[in-house]
C-alpha cells in the first residue's frame, strides 16, 4: 500500500491544506503531515497578498486558512475512516491542529521591558521568546534571547524568533522600525503606555490579544482599588511641593503632563516641573533653590547609596525647604518608571514617601507580592 | 596601467568577500549555506532564513554598497574640485545639513517614510547652495574659503542640532544618533532600488567630466585653455556630487570619513588620474562600508554600532599605513 505521507504528496501545492490529508497515516506521520500542511497552507495564502518582502514569513498566514484546513482534514479523514487506527490519527491531527488554529499568539517577543512585566501578571510570562536589554522581570526574562535595546531594535534578532506577536509601546519604541516589522508580515500590538489611565487600557488591550481578558481586567482592578484607597487616604491633607528626579548632577525632572507627574499627583504631591514646556527638563542648582520643593524624591535603582549621594549633594543648599527638613526619599525606579501593572508599589511607594504618616503598613497595600508580581 | 588593474582587483575582491561574510553573518544564526540557498531560491530554505538573507541582510548589503560607492565619489569630486585634500562632504558641511534638514523635520511634526528622507535631501542641496555662495561672495569661490566656510557652517549646523537636541524627548535621541553617526539598519529595498538608479546615473556623468576634474585639479586657466568650459563643468560637478551626498544621506545618515579618506587611498595607488581614481574609489568605498557594516552589526550583536564609529576605526590605520609606505 503505498503510502500516503511520501514527500511526493508533500510537494502537492494546488491542496492548500498540503498533501495527503492524513487518512490512513500511522500517528506519527500524521502529525509531521498536519504541521507540513499547515506551512504549506500558509506559504500559498502569503503568496495572494500584496507583500513588498519577497519572502513571506511562517507566520503570515491568514488564521483562517488554518480553520479551514482543520475542518477539511477532519471531514477528510471522517469519509475514510476504516479502523480505529485512524480515529487515533484524526485525535492526532485535530490536538496539533488545535493550538494553531487558537487565536492567542504563542512565541511573544516583548520589544519594551513594561511588556514582558505586563504579560507576566496576565500570567503567560512563558508565551514570551525574546525581550529587549534591561528586562529584568519577571527574573525568567533574564535567560531569553535579547532582540537589542528598545530604542535600538535588531530586527534580524526578532525575525529569527519567528514570533507571531511583537508587543511594543507608542513613546519607546521607533514607528520607522514597526512600519518595518509590519511590512515584514508581523503582528505588532503597540500599546500607549504614557498615563496611568492609557496603561489600564493597555493591560486590557494586551489581556484581549493574547485571550487572557479576564487576568487583563484584574490586573487593571486593583491598579483602580490601590489608587482610589490612596486617593482617599490622602484627601484632605496638605499637597507638599515635590521634585521628582530621575539623576542628579544635572537634576533631570519629568516635566509637561508627564506620567510621572500624574503618579504625584495620584499620591497627594504636587509636582513642582509639572507644566514646564520641556518632557524632561534639566534644572540648574539655582532653579532647585527658586521651585523650592518640600519633598525631593529620587528614583535610583539602589536607594540605599544613591540616596546619601544625593543628600550630600543637595545638602549644599540649605535654602532648599526639603533639605532643611531632611525630606529626601528614594523610591525604587523598576517600580515607577516602568509603566505596568506594577506601578501600584510605585504609587504607594511614592504616597508613603510624601506622606509618611498616613500609610502605615497594611494600608492601601497592593494584594500582590512585589517578588512575584 | 598594471598597477590600476591590480588596485581594481583588491578592491573589488575585498567588496565581494565583505558581501558574501555579510550575507552569511548577523545576529540571527543561519548557516552560510543556507544563506546562498536563499539568495538562489528562496523557497529552498525555511521562511525565516528567507526573511532574514533576502529582506534584512541583502537589502542592508546592497545599502551599504550604494552609500560607500556614492560618498567615496563626492568626496573624490570635491577634492578634485577645490583642489584641497580637506575637502569632503563632511567637511563641507552638506552630511551636517542633511541631519539639520532630516531633523528639523521630526521636530515640525511632519515626519513620516518619505517627508525625513525628503528633509534631509533639501538639507544637504540647501548646504552646499549655501556654503558656495557665502564663499563666493565673500571670498573668491575658491578651495580654502570654500572649506573654510563648510567648517562654519558645519558648527552652525551642529550647534542647531545640539538645540534640537535639547528640545525633544529622550526616546528620540536614537534617531540623531542615525543622523550624526550613519547605520544601515533601516535599509530596506524600496528605498536603496530607486537610489542605486541614481548614483549610477550620477556615476555615470561624473566618468564622462573625469578629464574636465583632471584638468580642473590642475589649473582652471589652463583647463579653458584647452578648450574646457570650466563654469559649466564645475557646475555639473558640485551638482552631481552634492545629489550623491544628499541621496545617500537619506539611506544612511551621515557616516563621515568614507569620503575624506577613500579618495586619498586610491589616490596613494594609482596616482592623480580620475578615469582611475573613479572606478577604484567608488569600489574602494563600497567595500569599506559593507566592511564597516559587517562589523557594526556583529561585534556587539544583537545591539548595534554605528557604521560612523566603525568607518573611522577600520579607516584610520589603512589610511595611516599607506602613507607611511608611500613616505618610505
Amino acid at each position: 500500500m503505498p503510502h500516503r505521507g511520501s514527500p511526493a504528496d508533500f510537494s502537492d501545492r494546488q491542496n492548500p491544506c498540503g498533501a495527503g490529508t492524513p487518512a490512513c497515516a500511522p500517528p506519527k506521520a500524521a502529525s509531521r503531515i498536519a504541521e507540513f500542511g499547515i506551512r504549506n497552507a500558509e506559504r500559498e495564502g502569503a503568496t495572494h497578498r500584496e507583500q513588498r518582502e519577497p519572502a513571506p514569513l511562517r507566520r503570515v498566514a491568514p488564521r483562517a486558512d488554518r480553520s479551514v484546513c482543520a475542518t477539511q482534514a477532519a471531514s477528510v479523514s471522517q469519509f475514510s475512516i476504516l479502523n480505529s487506527q485512524f480515529a487515533l490519527a484524526l485525535i492526532v491531527v485535530v490536538s496539533l491542529l488545535a493550538p494553531a488554529t487558537a487565536a492567542a499568539p504563542h512565541r511573544i517577543v516583548t520589544l519594551v521591558p513594561s511588556a514582558a512585566e505586563i504579560l507576566d501578571g496576565l500570567g503567560i510570562a512563558d508565551r514570551i521568546v525574546g525581550v529587549t536589554d534591561y528586562t529584568d522581570f519577571p527574573a525568567s526574562m533574564v535567560a531569553l534571547p535579547h532582540v537589542g535595546a528598545f530604542n535600538n531594535l535588531n530586527i534580524e534578532a526578532i525575525v529569527a524568533l519567528s514570533p507571531d506577536l511583537l508587543v511594543a509601546t507608542t513613546d519607546g519604541n521607533s514607528s520607522a522600525t514597526l512600519d518595518r516589522l509590519r511590512r515584514l508580515g508581523f503582528d505588532v500590538l503597540v500599546l500607549d503606555l504614557r498615563y496611568w489611565k492609557t496603561t489600564r487600557a493597555g493591560i486590557i488591550a494586551l489581556g484581549a490579544k493574547t485571550g487572557r481578558d479576564a487576568e487583563g481586567k484584574a490586573l487593571v482592578a486593583e491598579m483602580d482599588r490601590v489608587a482610589s484607597c490612596i486617593a482617599g487616604a490622602t484627601k484632605g491633607a496638605k499637597r507638599p511641593r515635590v521634585l521628582y528626579a530621575f539623576d542628579m548632577d544635572p537634576v533631570i525632572a519629568p516635566g509637561q503632563e508627564s506620567f510621572t507627574n500624574e503618579m504625584i499627583d495620584m499620591a497627594g504631591g504636587a509636582s513642582v516641573t509639572k507644566g514646564n514646556p520641556q518632557p524632561y527638563p534639566r534644572i540648574s542648582a539655582e532653579g532647585l533653590i527658586a521651585l523650592a520643593p518640600e519633598v525631593v524624591v529620587v528614583s535610583t535603582m539602589n536607594p540605599s547609596k544613591d540616596l546619601d549621594a544625593w543628600k550630600a549633594w543637595l545638602g549644599r543648599w540649605p535654602a532648599i525647604p526639603a533639605v532643611k527638613s531632611g525630606a529626601i526619599r528614594g523610591i525604587d525606579s523598576r517600580t515607577i518608571d516602568r509603566p505596568s501593572q506594577r506601578l501600584v508599589f510605585g504609587l504607594r511607594d511614592l504616597a508613603t514617601s510624601l506622606h509618611p504618616g498616613l500609610f502605615p503598613a497594611g494600608v492601601c497595600e497592593p494584594k500582590w507580592r512585589r517578588a512575584t508580581q | 596601467m598594471r598597477r590600476f588593474w591590480i588596485s581594481i582587483a583588491i578592491a573589488g575582491g575585498l567588496l565581494l568577500a565583505a558581501s558574501v561574510l555579510s550575507l552569511a553573518t548577523g545576529a540571527a544564526h543561519v548557516r552560510a549555506g543556507d544563506a546562498f540557498r536563499a539568495v538562489i531560491d528562496s523557497s529552498s530554505v525555511d521562511p525565516t532564513t528567507a526573511t532574514i538573507v533576502r529582506s534584512i541582510r541583502a537589502p542592508r548589503v546592497v545599502t551599504a554598497i550604494v552609500v560607500g560607492w556614492a560618498l567615496a565619489l563626492a568626496g573624490l569630486c570635491f577634492q578634485s574640485l577645490l583642489r584641497n585634500p580637506l575637502a569632503s562632504e563632511y567637511t563641507l558641511g552638506v552630511s551636517s545639513g542633511a541631519a539639520l534638514g532630516a531633523v528639523a523635520t521630526v521636530l515640525i511634526g511632519v515626519a513620516g517614510a518619505f517627508s525625513i528622507p525628503a528633509g534631509a535631501f533639501f538639507g544637504a542641496i540647501a548646504t552646499i547652495a549655501v556654503v558656495l555662495f557665502v564663499a563666493h561672495a565673500s571670498f573668491s569661490f575658491e578651495t580654502t574659503s570654500t572649506i573654510l566656510a563648510g567648517i562654519i557652517f558645519t558648527s552652525l549646523a551642529n550647534a542647531m542640532l545640539s538645540l534640537m537636541l535639547t528640545l525633544i524627548a529622550p526616546d528620540e535621541l536614537q534617531s540623531f544618533f542615525f543622523w550624526f553617526l550613519g547605520s544601515f539598519a533601516s535599509a530596506e529595498w524600496g528605498m536603496v532600488g530607486p537610489v542605486s538608479i541614481v548614483v549610477a546615473l550620477l556615476s555615470l556623468v561624473l566618468m564622462g567630466h573625469a578629464w574636465h576634474m583632471n584638468a580642473i585639479s590642475v589649473n582652471e586657466e589652463l583647463a579653458e585653455q584647452v578648450g574646457i568650459s570650466v563654469t559649466r563643468s564645475k557646475l555639473v560637478l558640485y551638482g552631481v556630487a552634492s545629489l550623491l551626498t544628499a541621496v545617500v544621506v537619506t539611506l544612511a545618515g551621515t557616516i563621515g570619513f568614507v569620503g575624506l579618506v577613500v579618495p586619498h587611498v586610491a589616490r596613494l595607488a594609482v596616482g592623480v588620474d580620475n578615469r582611475k581614481l573613479i572606478p577604484l574609489a567608488a569600489l574602494s568605498g563600497a567595500a569599506l562600508c559593507v566592511m564597516s557594516d559587517l562589523v557594526a552589526r556583529t561585534a556587539l550583536a544583537p545591539n548595534e554600532l554605528p557604521v560612523g564609529v566603525v568607518t573611522a576605526f577600520i579607516g584610520v590605520p589603512v589610511f595611516v599605513s599607506l602613507m607611511r609606505r608611500r613616505g618610505r
